[in-house]
């Protein structure tokens, strides 16, 4: 048993020191829409502090209100060129109102001035997504790469990119290779499965079997892993039928027919197309695209239902 | 296993010889053993609040020992800094860390100087959180989200705030994994940003509560998630028991299970399938009153209770049991439910469920101005007089017992005043954690030709009472509704000076001969630090 208690770290993060006091003044218990009629009216009084339009660009965003949010961040950066959070803040935004080009040009820009290596890397990896919703998969690949030779710890999410981006330019042995460094290097479990599922990709069910069936027992719900394990076997074996059966009648019960979990809707389309049941596994898909999931998990869902039902 | 220790700077010893310095380990994964936990948010302002919320919770446990604590996020205002840290944080909570674990989630106000994306800043300073399922469930590879498990009860911990909230963003695709791992009986989660509020905050209208709703909940439904705690909108709202509520706007229709209150001594607790059952009902608690300003927009549709008052809640889990008890500053109860699992419980609808039960500070108006005694005035009831009472763990009198004539050879007698703790009581009752309501009666005698409507009641009582005169209601302090058992939505008070009623207006059931006067008085909470009932019945002259 681990013991877990308070240390305290002596350490001031390179965080703290662009710390800004955003909401000094401000009452902690007001709503977004009161925070922002205050700071409107501070931005009034002084007009070239760069924290408030920070604040209140965020404010803006949280009520999905785009352009104001944009406007704000873009006076940030008028203000202090180098806000990185802004940088990067903004360039999303830009993204998702389909202006990818001011978007890049904006993170190139910034890219020049990166003194540290983790304002770098996330610049970096703010272009690999970028490139990657332009379908430029080459350079997203080589933006997320570079961006993970540049930090200690990052998140699973720029593995995962990694992998997407190694699918799209069908290199399916260098995906599980790199998500094994992923894995090693965070210990993240949900890099592991990833590993798994890249190791079926590539056709090398085999030496992931043992892990598949260890899982499998170690798990209370077991679809996912009845999944995998059927992709291990032969196309005509009846244990391969009976698990993706045992499978579906599982995801069956624990799905709400009315707003489905959307991981297990994905699970069950993907158990349907196994099965070669592709009426069911399409329905699927179809209700999946209504509603309007955007990720990397889709296009992976997409690659296999184009691929054939049996990966021996 | 128990640890004691002390903190030593090279050989000077920092820490004095105090067996609080100690801290217990986790108990065996899986083991049946019960565990109590604290659940606080939305407190670091370092003030006045904080400190009253900390110390009720230290006051209704008295004795009792924490497992640990959850802090739902925004623990160090305005912007997590490490002196704000320090302040409103490691100070104010001192004597509570000494001994007890704190499992955080980051709140924006922390997220102004700490990122969850590079896990770093002032939060991830002040905590060690698990990567690699130190404690129990998946490893996540981030402090940002991880799990635990407290013997058969697996906790999950959510970043709703500045990392990507899709369903299968990676923090989804963990929680989906991690769901499907565990096998505990009770599964609790929580996060920062309330799915359901009408607090400071609207969870119908901003970005991150909708996708938390929309996108993380359907996940953990899916699993059979018990309940979840979070904070941000700074309120106490509770939930009825709920299940696929996930549509923008919320609305209480076909997402109902049970639409009582859950407690026990009110509409009975809320009833689950054994074990993790997928759909089966999920109890929301918004924990956003541990310490700064507190705002209600409107009445959530899916809550059971919303109260306007600062508090935090203690958790137990028990077997098959796990109850919810809203704490207040002054250590009372205010709010109670309890989830119970066993067998196969079939999800069924409840169709137009009832509304949310509100609990508000009294107006000031009525509160702080009670009216003092009369100069002069003559006894008809003196203080510390005899009185028929009726006290014990779910003793409650017959009809009619408020009127003349009415057996009372099964009720004690004794001198007013009544009640525990405070030192300003005659007959001591046990009534802490036993039982809140006590019933008194009296008879007394008006000659013909009396100024009836000269009579007074002068009281003094802590937190509610509930006045009958020859049967009929005629004063009713802190007591929202119903009386005896059905009594609900209590409002504390404090005993001190005897508060004067006037009587006059009732003096139509009044007689000359045999009255009596009747007096039920509650306690806001069964923990309640203290509790007073001392009457005397006047004419003003
Ligand atoms: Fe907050």
């Amino acid at each position: 048993m681990s013991i877990r208690f308070f240390i305290r770290r002596v350490v001031v993060g390179e965080f703290l020191l662009s710390a800004i006091f955003l909401t000094d003044g401000l009452h902690a218990h007001e709503s977004p829409h009161d925070t922002i009629h205050k700071l409107s009216h501070r931005i009034e009084s002084t007009p070239t502090n760069a924290a408030l339009y920070y604040a209140r660009a965020i404010e803006y965003k949280s009520l999905g209100k785009a352009s104001h949010a944009v406007a704000d961040f873009r006076t940030v950066l008028r203000i202090d060129p180098s806000n990185l959070n802004s940088t990067l803040a903004l360039a999303r935004l830009l993204a998702v109102q389909s202006k990818p080009d001011q978007s890049l040009k904006l993170l190139d820009g910034r890219l020049k001035g990166a003194v540290s290596d983790e304002s770098k890397a996330r610049l970096l990896k703010a272009k690999s997504d970028i490139y990657f919703t332009t379908k430029q998969y080459q350079r997203s690949y080589d933006g997320v790469t570079e961006a993970l030779t540049l930090v200690a710890k990052p998140s699973d999410d720029w593995y995962l990119q990694q992998a997407i981006t190694n699918l799209q330019l069908g290199e399916l042995i260098r995906r599980h290779q790199q998500l094994a460094i992923g894995f090693k290097k965070s210990a993240s479990e949900l890099l592991h499965y990833s590993w798994i599922d890249a190791k079926l990709d590539a056709g090398e069910g085999k030496e992931v079997k043992p892990t598949i069936l260890k899982y499998r027992t170690e798990s209370r719900f077991v679809s996912t892993w009845n999944i995998r394990l059927a992709q291990t076997l032969p196309l005509e074996a009846t244990e391969r039928k009976q698990v993706l059966a045992e499978a579906v009648v599982e995801m069956n019960q624990r799905l709400n027919m009315t707003r489905p979990d959307v991981t297990l809707l994905m699970d069950r389309c993907l158990a349907y197309h196994l099965q070669g049941d592709l009426k069911r596994a399409k329905q699927d898909r179809q209700w999946l695209e209504t509603m309007k999931i955007q990720s990397f998990q889709i296009l992976w869902l997409d690659w296999k239902l184009q691929s054939p039902a049996a990966a021996e | 296993m128990r640890y004691f220790y002390a903190i030593y700077d090279k050989d000077k010893r920092i820490t004095p010889a105090d067996a609080s310095y100690q801290f217990t380990t986790h108990p065996s994964i899986g083991s049946k053993k019960p565990v109590k936990f604290w659940v606080v948010g939305d407190s670091g302002t370092g003030g006045a609040m904080q400190k009253a919320v900390h110390e009720g919770m230290q006051k209704y446990m008295e004795s009792l020992k924490l497992d640990f604590y959850i802090h739902v996020g925004d623990m160090a205002y305005r912007s997590g800094t490490d002196p704000e840290f320090s302040r409103n944080f490691f100070n104010m909570y001192e004597p509570t860390l000494r001994n007890t674990v704190c499992w955080a989630s980051m709140g924006n106000h922390e997220g102004q100087t700490s990122s969850g994306e590079t896990q770093k800043g002032p939060y991830y300073d002040a905590y060690v959180l698990p990567t690699k399922a130190e404690a129990g469930g998946l490893a996540s590879g981030t402090e940002a989200y991880y799990s635990f498990d407290y013997a058969n009860t697996h906790f999950i911990c959510l970043d709703s705030h500045d990392l990507d909230r899709r369903p299968l963003g990676a923090m989804a695709m963990w929680l989906k994994a991690d769901l499907q791992k565990t096998k505990a009986d009770w599964l609790v989660a929580f996060w920062h940003h309330p799915p359901y509020t009408k607090g400071s905050h609207d969870s119908d209208r901003e970005q991150q509560l909708i996708e938390m709703r929309e996108h993380i909940m359907p996940i953990l439904e899916a699993s059979g998630v018990d309940a979840v705690f979070t904070g941000h909108s700074h309120i106490y709202e509770r939930s009825m028991l709920i299940d696929g509520a996930y549509a923008t706007p919320s609305t209480n229709q076909g997402v109902v299970l049970d639409d009582g209150d859950g407690d026990p001594k009110g509409d009975g607790a809320y009833k689950k399938s054994a074990g993790l059952a997928p759909h089966n009902g999920t109890v929301q608690v918004v924990t956003g009153h541990g310490g700064t300003g507190l705002r209600r927009k409107s009445n959530h549709p899916l809550m059971s209770k919303v109260i306007m008052l600062h508090g935090s809640m203690i958790m137990e889990i028990k077997g098959d049991k796990l109850t919810g008890e809203m704490i207040d500053v002054h250590g009372a109860v205010l709010d109670t439910f309890v989830i119970e699992k066993g067998g196969k419980v079939t999800r069924s609808i409840v169709e137009n469920p009832r509304a949310p039960k509100l609990i508000e500070p009294e107006p000031k108006a009525k509160s702080s101005k009670p009216h003092s005694m009369p100069k002069n005035y003559s006894n008809v009831i003196p203080r510390g007089a005899t009185w028929h009472y009726l006290a014990g763990a779910k003793l409650h009198p017959a009809k009619g017992w408020a009127s003349a004539p009415f057996d009372v050879s099964d009720w004690k007698l004794g001198a007013a005043g009544f009640g525990y703790s405070d030192k300003d009581d005659k007959t001591d009752l046990d009534m802490k954690n036993k039982y809140s309501a006590v019933y008194i009666r009296k008879e007394f005698t008006l000659e013909a030709g009396t100024d009836f409507s000269a009579l007074g009641l002068g009281v003094s009582y802590d937190d509610a009472i509930i006045v009958y005169l020859n049967g009929k209601e005629i004063v009713r302090r802190g007591v929202d509704s119903g009386a005896g058992s059905k009594a609900k939505g209590f409002h504390t008070h404090e005993a001190g000076k005897l508060e004067y009623f006037p009587l006059g207006a009732n003096k139509k059931l009044l007689k000359p001969g045999v009255n009596v006067i009747a007096i039920e008085g509650h306690n806001a909470g069964i923990g309640s630090s203290d509790f007073s009932l001392d009457p005397v019945l006047i004419l003003k002259k």
